[in-house]
């Protein structure tokens, strides 16, 4: 049986380092944010190892709405079995280019780390 | 090999009156498993577009009143109404190990103090003690 970690993040930064197994996420916007205005799509990501690596998970709410799912309640990714693999950590990105701060409330996430992973 | 998934219920556990033997698991225990409804509080002043706050499954202290926190998620309701947050573990032959039990707590923030969030229901889905097979 697989021993897994949790972490809870409030803002942008490392989740963990090193080869990484995310095998689910519980994550909300915040309601409070005005997005009616906002420019680029609201999302919060998972980025493979810091700011500049790629995003291998994401969750997108719609842009033009101020009472979206992602920033009116809590979204919940149970991946597939096996889940998704990080080869070089896992870095949370809450306001992605072109979000100002204030749209992210804050993310669980499930994983397993080191040579298991 | 399987084992059997243990089941515990718990009904509206809320911060101010509900004590500590009605939020717990006793002993080493692999959670694999829960769905938790949230339930607001709202009163004078509040607007129903500021409740937020977390659930928090922690490891039981020593004295079985309350614990550390282990697994921590968001809830947060846009409106009036929340929806049931529910996860399984056991699809992927893993779990989160606690060493001496769970204790069921929550945080709040924001609406002036009179809007929190409380545990309205809670299904924890878990493995208890050894057999599990998590090492310490």
């Amino acid at each position: 049986m697989r021993k897994f970690s949790s972490k809870y993040m409030t803002a942008s930064g490392d989740v963990v380092d090193g080869r990484t197994r995310v095998y689910a996420v519980i994550l909300a916007g915040d309601s409070t944010m005005d997005l009616q205005s906002s420019i680029a799509l609201p999302a919060i990501e998972l980025k493979n190892g810091s700011a500049s690596g790629d995003v291998l998970l994401s969750v997108n709410d719609c842009a033009n709405s101020a009472d979206g799912a992602l920033y009116s309640g809590t979204v919940i990714l149970d991946l597939p079995e096996g889940g998704v693999l990080f080869t070089d950590g896992v870095y949370l990105s809450a306001y992605p280019a072109g979000q100002t701060a204030g749209g992210f409330y804050g993310a669980c996430i499930f994983f397993e780390g080191g040579a298991a992973a | 090999m399987s084992w059997d998934i243990n089941s515990k219920y718990f009904e509206k556990i809320d911060s101010d009156s509900t004590a500590a033997a009605s939020r717990r698991i006793v002993g080493r225990c692999v959670l694999v498993g829960f769905s938790i409804t949230p339930m607001y509080e709202v009163g004078a002043g509040s607007t129903f577009m500021n409740t937020k706050g977390t659930i928090k499954i922690q490891n039981l202290n020593a004295a079985k009143t309350g614990g550390t926190d282990v697994v921590e998620f968001p809830v947060i309701s846009g409106k009036a109404y929340t929806l049931s947050t529910q996860l399984s573990l056991s699809d992927d032959d893993g779990g989160v190990l606690f060493e001496d039990g769970i204790y069921l707590a929550d945080t709040t923030e924001g609406g002036s103090g009179v809007v929190r969030p409380l545990l309205n229901f809670a299904l924890i889905l878990y493995y208890q003690g050894g057999e599990a097979g998590l090492d310490a």
